[in-house]
């Protein structure tokens, strides 16, 4: 008994809540739904290229849309139920993406030195395979 | 104050699709281009205009909302475009140094890869 007034006193609170909102709040709304919808086939591509990329940065970054697409779901899903308790995912999510996306260069690159057989810390100088053309070298090329 | 909620409410679905279109034009293009760095390009599409869209959109909702307090979903909703404009150019610079160090393949339409030249021969 207790229970049914309770979920009869919550029916009426949600009718009452969804009664104030406005026709543009509805309108809003129902964009939501639909957003949802467009950001999970958009997230289905993603996991197509994670499947199917030739190489490991092309799985690198469909992973990292693919976190960027859950950013976007958990955005639509704050303003779908109106509360805020989501909405600290949002931050924590593109945190993630950013520590994954660097990661998975530094893999990378860490994984083509240890094949090149230079097996000290990253080399940053002039003559490391890692520079970018060096002004005052110029020997490859006059 | 109808007139202001009819408002808030057309603007955030004005910024709704924008992010959407440039979420799902992002995530086709992840699909879609024949490259490492063609894909990364539209991944970038993706994170700045999409993701920029969806939060302005729910940040001016749900600044509409009574129950919701106006001053941390603002504030969140500023940190993470900011944090996303620092970090996202650093990711994507790194993956695609190492892609390029590893020799990923690259599109058939190429026509140079000054880079390649202009590196030491690595090994």
């Amino acid at each position: 008994m207790t229970a049914l007034l309770l979920a009869a006193a919550d029916a009426s609170a949600v009718a009452a809540e969804v009664s104030s909102r406005t026709v543009f709040d509805r309108m809003t709304l129902v964009m939501v739904d639909i957003g949802i919808v467009v950001i999970v086939a958009g997230m289905l591509l993603c996991i197509a290229r994670l499947l199917r990329g030739p190489h490991l940065s092309d799985r690198a970054v469909a992973v990292d849309t693919i976190t960027l697409h859950l950013v976007g779901l958990v955005v639509l899903l704050t303003m779908r139920i109106g509360r805020l308790v989501f909405f600290d995912g949002v931050l924590a999510l593109s945190l993630l993406g950013f520590v994954s996306s660097v990661a998975m260069g530094q893999y990378i690159i860490r994984k083509r030195l240890k094949e090149l057989h230079v097996h000290e810390e990253i080399p940053t100088g002039d003559d490391s395979p890692l520079a970018g053309p060096s002004a005052e070298k110029g020997d490859g090329h006059g | 104050m109808a007139m202001v909620n009819a408002i808030i409410n057309l603007l955030a679905v004005f910024f709704l699709l924008v992010g959407l279109f440039f979420m799902f034009v992002g995530a086709l293009g992840v699909w879609r281009m024949p490259d490492l760095y063609g894909r990364l390009h539209a991944n970038t599409k993706c994170l700045t205009l999409g993701l920029i869209g969806l939060l302005l959109a729910a940040m001016l909702y749900l600044s509409l909302l009574e129950d919701v307090p106006m001053v941390s979903v603002i504030t969140r909703g500023v940190l993470v475009i900011v944090f996303q404009f620092v970090a996202a150019p650093v990711g994507a610079h790194l993956l695609s140094r190492g892609a390029h160090l590893d020799q990923a393949p690259l599109a058939k339409e190429t026509l140079s890869d000054e880079l390649r030249e202009d590196l030491p021969s690595n090994g």
